[in-house]
């Protein structure tokens, strides 16, 4: 179920009651539970995919504690663990070469596969258990038991689309015996209301602008500034629907007294494309950067070439993690890219021109070329096609005309839309404080409490009932 | 247990607050201190008691025409011998904006479409008129309709008057309500062969199927993601979840006060756009150019219900619907030029009669929208003066229509 259902919110009202008034040994069977039901209310036939993988892991991890010397446990693991993800996750292009090599003796044997589902999320669980894997080859984990890694695998808040949790963070979590935090649950309540309100009432309205700016057949009617304003909704659209995801991920965990790592940190107004990754899909950025990028750029200890080569490569990769498409390995390349020229101009700035390192105008120069270097890159990303998006892209800086074809009311939508992402920092900050000074003073605590907080959940509530769309799935669940 | 009283206390009052948001409506309540504040025209000048009379109107305004359109074919298969009439336009042909002057409404208000079908019915050669009409009509959206009406002989009209407008070349897309026709399987193939076939409107046409799949695979409780592609997950059949869902939202449907989320999202809307009028003063009468996509899929679709109606020997006539001349809505004198060469450009190419009634209606007819005038709907007098002049056309049309086939 999704996190915007109502079935998933009244029944998520259920859970956490019987969590809280079960004894403290039983938690993790029952969360155990809880998360196969979870799954399997969605996609029931692929359920086993998650729980062969835990006992994989868990079996090979096992044999791995016993001796770390044995390399093999740990390359038959993540082998494993590989191949049923490309299987699953990249299996049309799998039929589409069969079916292309078969060709000449009309054999089509590719057909067979593309009748083959994807099991949701198989791309975050599987990252989590080469993490874990990584983990215990580099002695990180002392000790393991299946239910640990079934709950970690499976925990139903980010099975589906993350946080890509580690071991390390998310198992101690698993003891229950922490006492109920009101805190800790009002907290939880107040991202999965944000998140209702980010996915039903922003995302999904920019969704059908979005899909209408990118039918193929009106890309090369779309003039300069369409294009730029579809890139924007989309960039908007992206991350307000993931963004959604994750606080109601993050929300549901913490109403059972469970921390989840954050995912987003103002991505939009990041300060260069490093910070960019820094506070984009963060879960997935710093899984990329701990499991691949450094082990790789060890092996060339830090050489220039080698090290934007393989920045590259790593961003080509992330790109392929979304799935086998041309659109998301250019996105990877493109940030690959950016994130080169932002490293070369480093090199050459404190070798030649240290005195920038606080210019303000260099720095707002590289937070605006971020921003639009990452509108540019959601083109491909979002396109049908190649061809669509060199269409729009060569209308983007080539050949200027302003007019506009869609509604008014797209742009302004977009715009208002871009406001609240600008303000939303600020928002956070005044919120804070006031939660900071409510704290102190127990009369502004009642009010907080039981007037104002509820009021805005009535009225985040009633924005989420107001704009329901039951039929636009989240974005981030066909990756 | 302890904690149980404030996590309680916070649930009921969430519970309370929101039961009264939804009974207070805040968002209408703002937009009309907004209407207040800015001076905007008495409400009832919007008339809201219009004639409706389900044989001549499509009364539900595109949001679930099948019911409508079996109705119609049972009342035009009780006159075989009339000859059918059908109108299709946007919200000019159902809403009536009263001009300053004119008294407050009394009793069911009828637009220029409804005169000009009681004019025909006294007529000694029968004529049928109905009319489509729906607020923000596109192009797609009438080809769509017409295509479907000409698949059933006892659908099939013999003459269709199809509104022009300037407006109308702002929309695209199909809505929701209009899905239901591809339940019809004959003209979910027509569709089909129309999505192949790469027109500007293909996409459109294409995403509406879409669309239509998804509502009837949830239908069966097996949903479609809507980016997971053919191979996923989300679009496994019996999805427990799915079913679950429905459930609940059968269970919340029965509450009473729920089902007015519709009318909520409909004032919050509203709110943004009053705001939109009298803060940024954009409004339907500002000024704007036509281009890019949808004016190549609204000109795409004109071409396709010309060359429809050709070969099922359905007489297509265009009138270019009248506008407020207080306002213009041409941005540019070049925007003016490309709507009237397109106009004349498609009437020789398909050789279909173009009545131009765009300075029909003179300005004291014209009621105001909020802080401006209205661009698009006439008062009673207005549409007094256009039904009269589209009367003058059918008998002309309807004549020179009979005189062919005759000779």
């Amino acid at each position: 179920m999704p996190f915007n259902y109502y079935s998933y919110l009244l029944v998520l009202v259920l859970i956490v009651s019987v969590f809280w008034a079960l004894p403290v040994k039983i938690r993790r069977w029952y969360l155990i539970a809880v998360s196969i039901a979870f799954y399997a209310a969605w996609t029931p036939q692929f359920v086993f995919v998650p729980l062969a993988i835990a006992l994989g892991v868990f079996l090979c991890v096992r044999e791995l504690l016993a001796d770390t010397a044995k390399r093999l446990w740990f390359r038959l693991g993540i082998v494993f663990v590989l191949s049923l993800l490309i299987f699953f996750r990249y299996h049309e292009l799998l039929a589409a070469c069969l079916d292309t090599l078969f060709e000449f003796v009309r054999l089509h044997p590719g057909q067979l596969l593309f009748a083959v589902g994807v099991p949701l999320g198989i791309s975050f669980y599987s990252f989590e258990a080469i993490s874990f894997l990584i983990d215990a080859r580099q002695k990180r984990i002392k000790q393991v038991n299946f239910s640990d890694v079934c709950l970690y695998l499976m925990f139903w808040p980010n099975v589906v689309s993350g946080p890509i949790a580690r071991w390390r963070e998310l198992v101690p979590q698993f003891s229950f015996n922490r006492a109920f935090e009101l805190n800790a649950f009002i907290s939880g309540l107040d991202r999965i209301v944000l998140g209702l309100v980010q996915k039903n009432l922003i995302a999904d309205n920019l969704n059908s602008w979005v899909k209408e700016g990118f039918l193929p057949q009106g890309t090369q009617a779309n003039t300069t500034l369409d294009n730029w304003f579809l890139g924007l909704a989309f960039a908007l659209q992206i991350y307000f629907d993931f963004a959604a995801y994750s606080n109601m991920a993050i929300g549901t965990a913490k109403l059972i007294g469970i921390n989840l790592p954050e995912n987003f940190h103002f991505p939009y107004h990041a300060k260069n494309p490093s910070d960019f990754w820094s506070r984009w899909h963060m879960t997935l950025s710093r899984w990329i950067r701990d499991y691949l990028f450094f082990p790789v750029n060890a092996r060339f200890q830090g050489a220039t070439l080698p090290l934007y080569a393989s920045l590259i490569g790593v961003m080509a990769l992330v790109g392929l993690w979304h799935g086998a498409g041309l659109g998301f390995v250019i996105w990877g390349v493109l940030h690959g890219c950016y994130l080169v020229a932002y490293r070369g101009w480093e090199t050459l700035r404190s070798a030649r021109w240290p005195h920038l390192e606080k210019s303000r105008t260099a720095g707002l120069a590289w937070q605006a070329a971020t921003l639009v270097a990452v509108l540019v890159a959601w083109v491909p990303f979002r396109a049908e096609s190649l061809h669509q998006a060199v269409t729009m892209l060569r209308s983007m800086f080539f050949g200027f005309s302003f007019r506009i074809s869609y509604s008014v009311n797209f742009y302004l939508v977009t715009l208002l839309v871009a406001a609240y992402c600008i303000a939303e920092p600020y928002l956070a900050d005044v919120i804070a404080k006031f939660n900071k000074s409510a704290i102190r003073n127990a009369r502004l605590m009642a009010a907080n409490l039981y007037l104002a907080r509820p009021l805005v959940y009535a009225f985040g509530l009633l924005l989420f009932f107001a704009f329901d769309e039951r039929n636009i799935q989240f974005i981030y669940f066909q990756f | 247990m302890k904690k149980l009283g404030p996590v309680l206390g916070v649930h009921l009052s969430t519970a309370v607050f929101l039961v009264l948001l939804i009974a207070f409506d805040p968002f209408s309540k703002i937009s009309d201190l907004l209407d207040f504040l800015f001076g905007a025209p008495p409400k009832w000048t919007q008339v809201q008691d219009m004639y409706r009379n389900p044989e001549t109107q499509e009364i539900s305004h595109g949001d679930d025409p099948v019911p409508a359109l079996q109705s119609l074919a049972q009342y035009w298969s009780r006159h075989p011998e009339a000859k059918r009439v059908l109108f299709i336009g946007n919200s000019q042909m159902y809403s009536i904006t009263l001009a300053p002057g004119e008294d407050p409404p009394t009793g069911p208000e009828k637009t220029y479409v409804d005169l000009v079908a009681d004019e025909v019915m006294r007529a000694p050669e029968r004529l049928l008129v109905y009319r489509f009409s729906a607020g923000g009509m596109s192009y797609p959206e009438a080809l769509w309709f017409i295509q479907y009406v000409c698949l059933n002989p006892s659908l099939r009209p013999d003459y269709v008057f199809l509104q022009m407008n300037y407006q109308f070349f702002w929309t695209g897309g199909i809505r929701s309500g209009m899905l239901s026709m591809l339940e019809e399987p004959q003209f979910r193939e027509q569709i089909e062969t129309r999505i192949t076939s790469g027109e500007f409107y293909a996409g459109g046409f294409k995403e509406a199927l879409k669309a239509y799949q998804d509502m009837k695979a949830r239908q069966v409780s097996a949903p479609s993601g809507s980016h997971g592609g053919s191979g996923s997950a989300a679009a496994s059949p019996a999805n427990f979840g799915y079913r679950l869902e429905t459930s609940a939202r059968l269970l919340l449907d029965s509450v009473p006060g729920f089902a007015r989320r519709a009318a909520i999202r409909d004032s919050f809307t509203k709110l943004l756009y009053h705001a939109r009028l009298y803060f940024l003063r954009i409004t339907p009468s500002t000024a704007r150019s036509i281009t890019g996509a949808r004016l190549l899929s609204s000109r795409a679709s004109i071409e396709a219900i010309a060359r429809l109606c050709n070969g099922q020997h359905v007489k297509l006539v265009l009138f270019n619907a009248p506008v407020n001349p207080n306002v213009s809505l041409y941005r540019t004198s070049a925007d003016r030029n490309t709507y009237h060469q397109f106009l004349t450009g498609i009437t020789e190419q398909f050789n279909i009669p173009l009545y131009d009634f765009e300075d029909t209606v003179p300005s004291e007819y014209w009621g105001s929208l909020l802080n401006g005038p209205d661009p698009l709907h006439m008062g009673r007098k207005g549409h007094q003066i256009l039904a009269g002049r589209i009367l003058d056309t059918l008998r002309t049309v309807t004549a020179t229509s009979v005189t062919a086939k005759g000779s």
